[in-house]
């Protein structure tokens, strides 16, 4: 009786063990999809507006898009919904746009000049709770709109059907460029508004090349091709979706690249450390992608707290920041070096050879600051990522500078807290403008507006009006030669911040996916795959 | 029965009381801005105020707290800060697929452990028992992140058997379940194993063998009804945790469950959500001891005539 109650039991057990087996696997009914992995999704929306995140944006911009195009790679910039690159009047302030005829939302509704200016007002409009109000907030009207002082946009005329201006505050050359971000997306006035908070959610129209066909929150997002979509030509050919659906994941990182290996996915963001061993996988070593970007990422110090306050000091740390051999040590050369502020392709960038690393240097100009005796600082990082085993190496060099350190390794919450607020000493940032537009870094991230929310602690109102009125410049001459001189200010003379890595973007690409080059904005935006 | 219920409820909506306004002070103590931490890397002040105001969270603590009590109690856990959708339905949505993987891991671990014990226990001091013991001992002590990518890499990519991320279909809930259900039956089966053991020694088990009843049913019939309450105490352990969110798996096998929503929720500060997970997993607790404690007046009447007394 013992065997037959073992038996049971053990019977009992496999059968526990094998449930699952027997369930049936999922049925792609020969459809093409291109498969996408990230953390995409896991904000729960995909709401550009509402979002900073590039997770949210990339997307969002498969749906809604922006009045203006860019394509990848090159960062050549074309007309998208409009006719053509908008005109500006003598004084720089107004800009004319026309719409191309026909274009319509994938609801069938047509785009006219009345969704153009409903999208602007929603920006401002302070219930809508944009976040990226900033990228825009010098046309005219905007400030009084998002104070509640006004209902609609001083600066926005429409003009008829397919015609409109918008009139900018001070002038700005480079908006036009600044209209191609995908954060400024156009949505349609009368889907837009009857969605409500269901916007991003449930409910997404744009012109786009897909439309939004299911999205399973924090997990999935699945985009169908929209068959309308005829509106963006590339060298004499309308680029159109080349695969039935496009599908974004929010995996974790390990999970990402195992699913690549199995095929499940197509594309997957690479980790530096794992680079190198796809690399040397001579299976995989033709699927890691690094592309050169805009990304640059720079040692800033504090430039208000001691003892960043003293330029001295800054300057001596330009010769203990050995960027060269972090590059081929630690970065494999994978990550070049970056000698300035403004990377390469963007206006104001030289060549500049950059400062060897010398600690004797260092010491003599540490003494004459009069810190004889070196310096102490804290250098915070958030995670345990890149950044931080970047610092554990610039940690050695720097000691032997007589610069002593410590790591204040943090939380992502409470990073945002200590740096939002002016409260780190020193960090490595990392900036990535979405289009070459030296403003973006020389605004973006050393305008004194920053100085605080980005620990910067750099104010200098000289150099603030330098680069505005280094906005109004139409000229690619008198724009290199006046960026060039706010370049040089800010890494040579100030030292504001330390360059150091230009950031590639690394991926995982099946070779199965086609047509990546010539496709718009995201480069995977109009790939194939093949048969 | 009834009074004794009530007087539970009542203590169970003090303690959920309780669990609300300790987090909600821990939330506001800790580092970390919502605010700042969603506007990322630019940000002028007239944005920071105005986002601050419209998530209300620029209010004084004691109105944003008794705000939140009030709506609570109508069913209202207010709105996301990240998300942008009623914590409700982003508990509910989540709540699914923590349940599916929940209730499978139980049964699966019950289907394991319970075999697992009787054997261990019916042939105790055997080479059968000591294999056991081994493998339960194995299977606490081996690490559910560790495991988990070990089956990922056997099954999903060695084998190409299972799928190792999703939860579209019962066959992405194999891997999961299969991890989580050794972790929980290595301690059940111990529990059971000593249980049984304890209820093979009463003078009753004697007599029913010395009246020949088959050993099968002396231990099914006899045996493990009078082990049974230390299996439902442990069911409703394991119950409340499973019902709490698999925050490991759950993010590394890509499944939108409440263990990762949780996650998200704190590394955001998503205050309306990490409260919303909050008390939910109180009123599970709450509810599932409730029950455990019900069960045990209908298992064994000596709790009953207790409770009665009382």
């Amino acid at each position: 009786m013992k065997k037959f109650l073992m038996l049971s039991l053990v019977g009992l057990l496999l059968l526990s063990l094998l449930a699952g087996g027997v369930l049936s696997s999922p049925v792609y009914a020969g459809e093409k999809i291109l498969r996408r992995g990230g953390d995409f999704g896991a904000d729960g929306h995909i709401d550009a507006m509402k979002s900073t995140f590039g997770r949210v944006s990339m997307p969002y911009r498969h749906v809604v898009e922006p009045l203006m195009g860019q394509r990848p790679f090159t960062y050549e910039m074309y007309p998208l919904l409009v006719v053509d690159i908008p005109t500006v009047s003598d004084d720089g302030l107004t800009y004319s746009f026309e719409l191309k005829r026909g274009i319509k939302f994938s609801d069938g509704q047509e785009l006219t000049s009345a969704d153009v200016e409903y999208t602007f007002n929603t920006f401002f409009d302070p219930a809508t709770n944009c976040l990226n109000t900033w990228m825009i907030d010098f046309i005219l009207g905007a400030k009084e709109m998002m104070e509640g002082k006004a209902d609609s946009l001083a600066g926005f005329k429409v003009i008829d059907d397919y015609r409109f201006e918008i009139t900018l505050e001070s002038p700005y050359a480079a908006f036009p460029r600044a209209l191609a971000n995908d954060y400024l997306g156009i949505v349609p006035k009368g889907a837009h508004s009857a969605a409500g908070d269901r916007w991003g959610i449930d409910i997404l129209v744009g012109t786009g090349p897909y439309t939004l066909e299911s999205f399973d929150p924090t997990t999935k997002i699945v985009f169908a091709a929209n068959p309308n979509y005829n509106h963006n030509v590339y060298n004499g050919r309308t680029l159109k979706a080349r695969v039935d659906k496009v599908e974004f994941y929010n995996m974790d990182e390990n999970t990402r690249y195992l699913e690549f290996e199995v095929g499940n996915l197509d594309h997957t963001p690479l980790d530096l450390t794992m680079a190198q061993e796809y690399l040397n996988r001579p299976e995989y070593a033709e699927n890691v992608q690094i592309e050169n970007g805009l990304s640059q990422m720079f040692f800033v110090m504090n430039n208000s707290m001691k003892p960043f306050d003293n330029v001295k000091v800054r300057e001596a740390v330009a010769y203990a920041f050995d960027n060269t051999k972090i590059a081929e040590i630690f970065f494999m050369n994978l990550w070049p070096v970056a000698n300035t502020i403004l990377p390469e392709g963007v206006p104001g960038h030289d060549d500049f050879a950059g400062y060897e690393y010398n600690p004797e240097k260092a010491k003599q100009l540490l003494a004459e600051a009069g810190y004889p005796n070196g310096i102490e600082f804290e250098m915070t990082v958030s995670g345990t990522g890149i950044a931080y085993h970047l610092l554990q190496i610039m940690q050695q060099d720097f000691a032997e500078c007589n610069m002593f350190t410590t790591i204040d390794q943090v939380e992502s919450g409470v990073w945002f807290d200590k740096r939002s607020t002016g409260n780190v000493q020193s960090f490595l940032g990392t900036w990535g403008p979405s289009f070459p537009n030296p403003d973006t870094f020389l605004y973006g991230f050393f305008h004194s507006s920053s100085a605080d929310f980005l620990s910067t602690g750099h104010r200098n109102p000289e150099y603030d009006a330098k680069v505005m009125a280094a906005r109004a410049i139409t000229d690619p001459d008198e724009a290199q030669a006046v960026y060039n001189e706010l370049e040089r200010y800010l890494s040579r003379e100030a030292f504001v911040a330390i360059p150091g890595f230009n950031q590639p973007s690394v991926f995982l690409l099946q070779s199965r996916v086609t047509d990546v080059v010539d496709g718009a904005q995201d480069g995977l935006l109009f790939a194939g795959l093949a048969d | 029965m009834l009074k004794y219920a009530m007087e539970r409820i009542l203590q169970s909506s003090l303690v959920l009381l309780g669990v609300t306004l300790i987090t909600f002070i821990l939330l506001n103590v800790v580092p970390g801005d919502p605010v700042l931490i969603m506007l990322d890397q630019r940000a002028d002040q007239l944005t920071i105020d105005r986002v601050r105001h419209e998530l209300g969270i620029d209010r004084p603590l004691p109105t944003q707290y008794f705000e939140f009590l009030k709506n609570a109690v109508r069913g209202d856990l207010g709105t996301s800060f990240f998300k942008k959708r009623p914590v409700t339905e982003l508990l509910s949505s989540a709540f699914g697929a923590t349940a599916k993987l929940g209730l499978m891991t139980l049964a699966v671990s019950l289907c394991m452990s319970i075999p697992m014990g009787i054997l261990a226990a019916v042939f105790r001091g055997s080479i059968i028992d000591r294999a056991i013991m081994f493998l339960a001992m194995l299977f606490m002590s081996l690490p559910s992140l560790w495991l988990a990518m070990v089956f990922q890499l056997i099954f999903g990519v060695f084998l190409a058997a299972l799928p190792i991320s999703g939860s579209e279909t019962m066959r992405h809930y194999i891997l999961p379940v299969a991890i989580l259900a050794i972790g929980y039956a290595g301690g059940a089966s111990r529990l059971i194993r000593n249980n049984v053991i304890d209820s093979l020694g009463h003078d009753f088990v004697t007599t029913a063998r010395s009246k020949g009843v088959p050993e099968f049913f002396v231990v099914m019939q006899h045996v493990l009804k009078n082990a049974a309450i230390p299996i439902v105490t442990l069911i409703g352990i394991q119950l409340r945790s499973v019902l709490g969110g698999a925050m490991i798996i759950e993010t590394i096998f890509s499944m939108h469950g409440l263990g990762r929503l949780a996650i998200d929720a704190i590394n955001t500060r998503d205050m309306p959500l990490i409260q919303g997970n909050v008390v939910y997993t109180a009123t599970v607790f709450v509810v599932i001891n409730l029950v455990v404690d019900l069960v045990y007046g209908l298992l064994d009447p000596r709790v009953r005539l207790a409770g009665g007394e009382s």
